[in-house]
């Protein structure tokens, strides 16, 4: 990359005309997917993007100018740019930067990179044969497989120098079955910030035979019952309907803008008193977890609700300089093209103290959701939906038949207070969250846990399925 | 056609791959400039100015495909993207219908890029974004503020360069606004956007937008959960434009081909009600999606999908089309960017409208429920069509619009759907989904509302 003393000059460049900070973010990202279907490699994609963003801040407004080469010319161009964008602002002054500091948290003990093609097209040959033996009615099998390795240079007007170096793997399985004029899916996707060791256990055939095996599953499921009744979701990806009904809300760019029903409420009541809820970027391995966010500040512990009382949000440089309270690392971007903002990194529900049978056996009639496919929510009401990929009627406390196109709509502060009952089984999964058009990787998860009340959308109306 | 950019670049990565022993190769080049103003209660929260530009190289060895991407266009840079590209044709299977189009890219779209795109200065443009947030504070007593205002534009260059001679290049622009406004009464909160968009932002409409956000916010207001029950539904422009966007994928030829496609072995029978067709149209000058050639150089066109609520064609680009083998590529190539090999994607897609107003259909359809608004489309089951899908709007009684609703879902699956459609609209819109999609108010009847 380039020397400190370039990226030193180019912060002074930025603030020429003034502002309260300035930032330097330099990017290098090498990229590669292997995909199969029909039996077939199809895709070998292989990429490398490089690139720094420059912004200054100044009161309120942020101006922001990146640039695809890393020069030092061009950072000087980038910074000119941004600086020449930027309003009037104070001091523009510059701490001449310290030591690099490296906070790579991961130990990666086989660097994806360094390991030959085919091997990862003999992971791909493996799923699909697994798959396909699952079953007869296994029509189609897509695999894929995906490393990246992306290191990022963060350097500021305070004087922060720092590095990180992320490696993630992800392989992901996805199976149609047919039996006559029926057809399901079934996806799987695990992932880790880790090395090719990831592959070291049985994953590929775990992948595999949970993705046909969800496929099969939903061939002959009854249609979804319609109507409001208690909802058990499963752990890990079960998980999402947190990151999404209330994790955006406790974002701290949400939270200033009053865009949020937790915004002003730090010590109230907001959620059952079962309910304790973090943001982690340092959990081994997780999908979210960052040595340091993109901002340069280290990743943390937050802890955002503790026994139903709201404790937390989660905040990036500029929010919570705007705050007076500390940074959180979730100061996060897609790119060096974007401008970081609060993200959630691993952010999960801590196990409770019921078990998985208790709330099945807690529940006359209701729906087992065990695995939810991705939702969308309204950042402003609250209202969200959610596809259950993986679900079941529950009949007199016990789980009864798979059902299929079950959704989930509510709201997530009010179903926040009608979790009545959490398992002991907390497990994460791996996700991409976006938000303002940014995707950035984050784990979500939860034990298994009961919502007294919700909304299900389905096709078979019944009035009877009440409470 | 404007002078070519890529040129050098373009001669260096295509001898290289042909000194590797490529039979063809093809290189995409992007370049796109940027600038993105965010609004804030009034104040710029940030404005990003920026250029960014890259590649992607195809290269076909025997009959094997390798691609890859790069940002770094420098000597080194390309030796890596040609040996990146090369080395993947160890490893993806033979297959004797990958290869290069034999369509030339011919032809273009005047007015794609707008003449006056520069001619706004950028504090006229940052002013307009100001206004449009201010302006939507002023249209009615129950909203005062925007969740978020946007405008941002963009001149993109597209090169493509092949070992079979094609040199070409186009421009185009693009410019839009967006806002959400919230609606507030009491505890209750409701949110309503609106954007609008052209080829410069002389073409924005400014205050249409400001008011159809707070218009959309304000009648959500008291919104109440209603029972279940199977009903007539009326779905807005932008809503029924939602649903449809969802066949994009059932319609693409790859789909079609590997057996995830619900419309699959269809072609030539009736999938939908006989007063609809739909149309995807890469030539449209008013769609987003335009382009006088798709991502592999094919000349986009005009192609019926559906007419007369018969399925009369898939989307195909030059692979899809030789393992068909008596179909042609119907020019829809799609590259998301440089990063991007050419998939099948719709361009500008819509439902033809029809002639009755929004106001007829209302009163036509008595009771039931028009709907403003579905959320989690992704939810869509695109291999069964299933959906399930969450809903803003209001009841219909007697023909007049009633209480707002909300959590609530409208269910079926898109066969269904397009079967019951009973009416079409005069009043087509478009909207960004995967690709440029539009239709008009869409009523179909007996689909499954249920809340509580």
């Amino acid at each position: 990359m380039v020397e400190p003393a370039a990226v030193q000059a180019a912060l002074r460049r930025a603030l020429r005309a003034g502002g309260d900070f300035a930032d330097c973010f330099i990017e290098r990202r090498r990229s590669l997917l292997v995909s199969m279907e029909d039996s077939r490699v199809e895709r070998v994609l292989s990429g490398i993007e490089q690139g720094a963003g420059v912004r200054v801040i100044s009161g309120q407004t942020t101006a922001f100018a990146y640039t695809d080469e890393v020069t030092e010319g061009s950072l000087l161009r980038a910074a000119e740019n941004a600086a020449s964008a930027a309003r009037a602002g104070a001091s523009g002054e510059v701490v001449e930067l310290g030591e690099p500091r490296d906070h790579s948290r991961q130990t990666v003990r086989i660097a994806p990179d360094a390991v030959d093609t085919a091997r990862k097209v003999d992971l791909l040959r493996r799923a699909d044969q697994v798959a396909r033996d699952a079953g007869d009615a296994i029509r189609q099998v897509a695999a894929g497989y995906s490393d990246g390795v992306q290191s990022i240079l963060v350097a500021d007007s305070e004087g922060r120098l720092a590095h990180d170096r992320r490696t993630r793997i992800r392989f992901f399985v996805q199976t149609v079955a047919a039996r006559g004029n029926e057809v399901q899916s079934g996806y799987v996707a695990p992932g880790r910030t880790t090395g090719f060791e990831f592959f070291d256990g049985t994953v590929v055939d775990q992948t595999a035979a949970a993705a046909a095996a969800r496929a099969l599953l939903l061939l002959g499921a009854d249609p979804a019952p319609a109507g409001v009744m208690p909802v058990v979701i499963g752990n890990e990806f079960g998980g999402v309907l947190f990151h999404e009904a209330s994790g955006h809300g406790l974002e701290a760019d949400a939270v200033a803008k009053h865009a949020s029903v937790f915004a002003g409420r730090i010590g109230e009541v907001v959620a059952s008193p079962l309910v304790t809820a973090v943001d982690d970027g340092t959990v081994e391995g997780g999908w979210g977890t960052l040595g340091i966010d993109d901002e340069g500040t280290p990743a943390q512990r937050t802890v955002l609700i503790e026994d139903g009382v709201l404790t937390g949000y989660m905040f990036d440089r500029l929010r919570s300089r705007q705050d007076g309270s500390a940074p959180t690392g979730n100061g996060r971007r897609q790119s060096y093209q974007h401008l970081p903002a609060p993200r959630m990194t691993n952010t999960f529900i801590l196990a409770g103290t019921s078990t998985v049978e208790e709330l099945i056996e807690a529940t006359a009639h209701g729906l087992y959701a065990k695995a939810l496919g991705s939702g969308q929510v309204n950042p402003v009401t609250g209202d969200f939906v959610f596809a259950v990929t993986e679900g079941y009627l529950i009949e007199n406390g016990r789980v009864g038949r798979p059902v299929r196109g079950a959704t989930l709509v509510g709201n997530g502060p009010a179903v926040l207070q009608r979790i009545d009952m959490i398992a002991g089984d907390l497990g994460l999964a791996a996700g991409t969250c976006g938000k303002e058009g940014q995707m950035v990787a984050v784990a979500v998860g939860q034990p298994h846990l009961r919502i007294s009340e919700l909304t299900v959308g389905g096709t078979r109306l019944s009035g009877g399925v009440q409470m | 056609m404007s002078a070519l950019r890529f040129e050098r670049s373009a001669e260096r990565a295509l001898a290289a791959a042909v000194d590797g022993g490529a039979r063809d190769a093809e290189l995409y080049f992007h370049h796109g400039a940027e600038l993105t103003v965010r609004v804030f209660a009034g104040e710029v929260e940030s404005l990003t100015a920026a250029e960014a530009r890259g590649a992607g190289l195809r290269v076909f060895v025997d009959s094997r495909m390798g691609f890859a991407y790069t940002s770094d266009l420098t000597e080194d840079g390309v030796r890596q993207l040609v040996a990146g590209a090369l080395d993947a044709c160890r490893y993806t299977e033979p297959d004797e219908h990958v290869g290069l189009s034999d369509l030339a890219p011919d032809g273009e779209i005047p007015g794609l890029a707008a003449a006056d795109f520069d001619a706004m200065p950028v504090d006229a443009r940052v002013a307009m974004a100001l206004e449009l947030d201010a302006a939507v504070g002023r249209q009615h007593a129950d909203v005062r503020r925007a969740a978020g205002t946007v405008y941002g534009d963009e001149r993109g260059r597209t090169e493509l360069h092949t070992t079979r001679g094609v040199r070409a290049g186009f421009d185009a622009t693009a410019a839009y606004a967006f806002t959400e406004a919230i609606a507030a009464r009491g505890d209750e909160m409701q949110s309503g956007h609106s954007f609008t968009y052209g080829r410069s932002a002389s073409s924005l409409d400014i205050g249409a937008c400001a008011a159809e956000a707070a218009e959309r916010a304000a009648a959500l207001l008291g919104a109440e959960r209603a029972p279940s029950r199977t009903t007539t539904v009326l779905f807005e422009p932008w809503a029924a434009a939602s649903l449809i966007g969802t066949l994009g994928s059932s319609l693409s030829a790859e789909a079609v081909q590997k057996g995830r496609s619900l419309l699959a072995g269809r072609l030539g029978e009736a999938v939908a009600a006989s007063c609809v067709t739909l149309v995807d149209d890469g030539r449209l000058l008013e769609g987003m999606a335009s382009g006088p050639w798709d991502g592999e150089g094919v000349p986009t066109q005009r192609t019926e999908v559906i007419a007369g609520g018969v399925l009369r064609s898939y989307l195909h680009n030059t692979y899809t089309a030789r393992r068909d083998g008596r179909a042609v590529s119907t020019g829809n190539a799609a590259r998301t960017s440089y990063r991007s090999t050419p998939e099948l994607a719709p361009t500008n897609m819509f439902l033809v409208p029809g002639d009755r107003s929004h106001r007829e259909l209302i009163v036509a359809m008595g009771d039931g429920v028009l709907v403003s608004d579905v959320h989690g489309l992704h939810t869509v089951n695109p291999v069964t069509g299933e959906f399930s899908v969450g809903i803003n709007g209001h009841l219909i009684c007697a023909g007049e619009r009633g209480t707002p609703i909300r959590e609530m879902t409208v269910a079926g699956t898109l066969l269904e759907l397009l079967a019951r459609i009973e009416g079409l609209g005069s009043d087509l819109r478009f909207m960004f989904a995967a690709g440029f999609v539009g239709a008009p108010s869409v009523l179909v009847r007996e689909l499954a509302v249920s809340g509580g």
